[in-house]
């Protein structure tokens, strides 16, 4: 199943680059007309004239044993391009999903359980932050906590380690936002529909005190859909962190990929997009596993929708 | 008989919408130790409501008054601890097992989950007693049962699961909802049969509520019969049949089907039920019933001792011994 969901989504990146616009001979030569030698060197090295079905199987098996392919503009392993990379979306990434998992699901829960003010701050504040396009707010954060208060620095990844936590925060927030307003809107929702339950009355009418109530029947029920909708959530989080590595100048797969893309460098943009497929494919795959171990009526794959 | 419960001019009103509406409007019943009241009337009319005021489960926003005594102790006011203390002297078993058994809990952690939590005994004591239980409502190989899930076991069996938990906290007052009517025909006698021994062995007082009379007849010691919120008619089961106080109970016990039933008795009462939020000033019952008068548009009955019951009819008095033969002739 997982398998073939890889295979199937490599074959349409693949196919997809190879009938896209642009010839990498061109791209090459810098637009002047290379001599046909040349053009016959330059295809026999990077067998543009085989099969294409011949080109696609000795991608993926080059795929399996690490090799991407080489970028031709830039003359590298395309798996060394995106080993230096992986780490700061991989960072950005993890560091927005913690974002989302603490302030989303903490958000939500507080709104449903305290009716009133707590409930109406969180319904506005996640009506704001859902409004925001995730460039617009990168943009307004940095003009407030780099430029005006200079809490946090303005561009770059900084050192690995703890320097990179620090310059990641603002990319972080600016990547979580809109998706915290929908995981705390999710979350507030599931709630207040689990305390509706006929279950819960029944462990209220046997004296149990609330906040076990709360916590064995209100929130272990509603973390089964909870986790579907964060799950999901932060798996798009692979896609949209392009957006806010360019926003913030940090060179992660994202930003590169929408750089290789307008380069025509084909080998480097199917390798990131493979990447990226995987990654989201995993994602589904541990919520899948997540949900079958939260909820005993669901087998295995099966995941309700 | 000393009186357990004392429901004394109970008024629920529940918000819908922006504004409330009245559910029970001046509900009085006593339940005394050890003895079986039933609760019938169509659906809509406010049993499920009395007995969710009883335990303290109504819905959020309900504005309560009048007076709920359990033991001598006024409940309507309980708060925090004493609330739950008060609610571990009472049971409930709900019209629906499947909605009210958390589904991704095992049946092991239904079971004993308030014996572990309020009484502090430790997991394996719990779940002996819990075994032991499920034996004796008919559940044989409880040690493998309490590894299961609800939606493992069926409705029928569901329900026992929730009667032995009802019995495992040792209540004084067991509410009951309606319990076999979402079950099917053939385990409904069986369950039945179940919770009204078990109920007699153990001297529980019951609140017992059915739509059908017969039913109540058969497991209670009395009965009331509650009309658009109020208790309408109050008397020992079986004398409601043949001595019937209030019109509304004659025309529940012509409408009730027999073996011989037909569809066209089954219609005996003309018009549609009321909830107590759309009933007139005067009697709730006054416009589908065959004795009215004008009075009755315009006086709200009381509910008058007469005979060995009490009823809440302006006639009743003047009715009495007609009514079980007229209605049916209707
Ligand atoms: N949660 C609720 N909010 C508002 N009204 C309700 C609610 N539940 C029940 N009611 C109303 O209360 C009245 C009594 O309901 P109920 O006690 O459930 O009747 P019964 O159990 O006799 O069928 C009905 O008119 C019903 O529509
Ligand atoms: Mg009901």
């Amino acid at each position: 199943m997982l398998i073939g969901t890889l295979l199937v989504s490599s074959f349409v990146i693949y196919s997809a680059l190879y009938l896209a616009p642009g010839n990498p001979i061109a791209t090459l030569t810098g637009g002047r007309t290379p001599s046909p030698e040349a053009v016959r060197i330059l295809e026999e090295r990077y067998h543009l004239n085989d099969p294409f079905l011949v080109r696609y199987w000795d991608w993926l098996t080059g795929v399996l044993h690490g090799d991407f392919g080489v970028s031709i503009p830039l003359r590298q392993d395309v798996s060394t391009l995106i080993a230096e990379r992986i780490g700061i979306t991989l960072g950005l990434v993890v560091y927005a999903a913690i974002i989302i998992l603490i302030l989303g699901i903490g958000a939500g829960i507080l709104a449903a359980l305290r009716p009133g003010l707590i409930d109406s701050s969180v319904i506005v504040a996640s009506t704001i932050s859902a409004a925001l396009p995730s460039f617009i707010a990168a943009i307004v954060l940095l003009l407030v906590f780099s430029v005006q208060l200079g809490w946090f620095p303005a561009f770059g990844p900084g050192e690995a380690g703890l320097d990179r936590i620090y310059h990641l925060t603002l990319p972080a927030i600016a990547l979580a936002l809109a998706s915290l307003a929908i995981v705390s809107r999710v979350t507030r929702a599931c709630v207040r529909e689990e305390l509706r339950r006929e279950h819960v009355q029944t462990a209220t009418s046997r004296g149990i005190p609330r906040h076990l109530v709360i916590r064995r029947h209100v929130l272990r029920n509603a973390a089964i859909p909870i986790t579907t909708v964060a799950g999901l959530t932060i798996a798009s989080l692979i896609a949209l962190s392009a957006v806010v590595e360019r926003a913030f100048a940090l060179n992660g797969l994202g930003a590169y990929l929408i750089q290789a893309a307008l380069s025509k460098d084909f080998a480097v943009v199917q390798g990131i997009a493979l990447v990226l497929v995987v990654a989201f494919v995993v994602t589904n795959t541990v919520i899948d596993i997540l949900y079958a171990l939260l909820d005993p009526r669901v087998k295995l794959g099966e995941r309700a929708s | 008989m000393s009186g357990l419960v004392e429901l004394d001019g109970l008024e629920v009103d529940l918000r819908v919408g922006g504004s409330m509406r009245p559910v029970l409007s001046g509900t009085t019943l006593q339940i005394g130790r050890g003895e079986a009241v039933g609760l019938v009337g169509e659906s809509g009319s406010g049993k499920s409501m009395t007995a969710r005021s009883i335990a303290r489960l109504l819905p959020e926003g309900a504005e309560v008054r009048g007076s709920i005594r359990f033991d001598g102790t006024e409940v309507t006011s309980l708060r925090g601890a004493d609330l739950r203390a008060y609610r571990r002297r009472i049971a409930m078993v709900f019209q629906d097992p499947r909605a009210h058994v958390n589904p991704v809990r095992s049946i092991g952690d239904f079971l004993t989950e308030e014996l572990r939590t309020n009484e502090g005994v430790p997991r394996a004591e719990a779940e002996r007693r819990a075994i032991e239980l499920l034996d004796v409502v008919g559940i044989p190989d409880g040690a493998r049962r309490l590894r299961q899930y609800p939606h493992e076991l069926s409705g029928g069996l569901l329900q026992r699961v929730m009667i032995a938990s009802a019995l495992l906290s040792e209540p004084e007052l067991l509410l009951a909802d309606e319990p076999t009517t979402a079950l099917d025909v053939t385990t409904q006698s069986d369950v039945m049969a179940l919770l009204d021994e078990l109920r007699r062995e153990r001297g529980l007082a019951m609140l017992f509520i059915t739509h059908d009379l017969e039913l109540a007849g058969a497991v209670c010691d009395r009965t009331a019969v509650m009309y658009a919120g109020q208790i309408v008619e109050e008397q020992a089961a079986d004398a409601l049949y043949t001595d019937p106080l209030h019109p509304y109970t004659a025309a529940l016990v012509a409408a009730r089907p027999d073996i011989d039933a037909t569809a066209a008795r089954l219609a005996a009462i003309p018009g549609r039920p009321l909830s107590a939020f759309e009933a007139p000033p005067g009697c709730a019952f006054a416009d589908r019933c065959p004795f009215s008068e004008d009075r009755c548009e315009s006086e709200r009955p009381a509910l008058m001792p007469i005979a060995a019951g009490s009823s809440r009819c302006l006639r009743a008095e003047e009715l009495r011994g007609r009514l079980h033969l007229t209605v049916s002739d209707v």
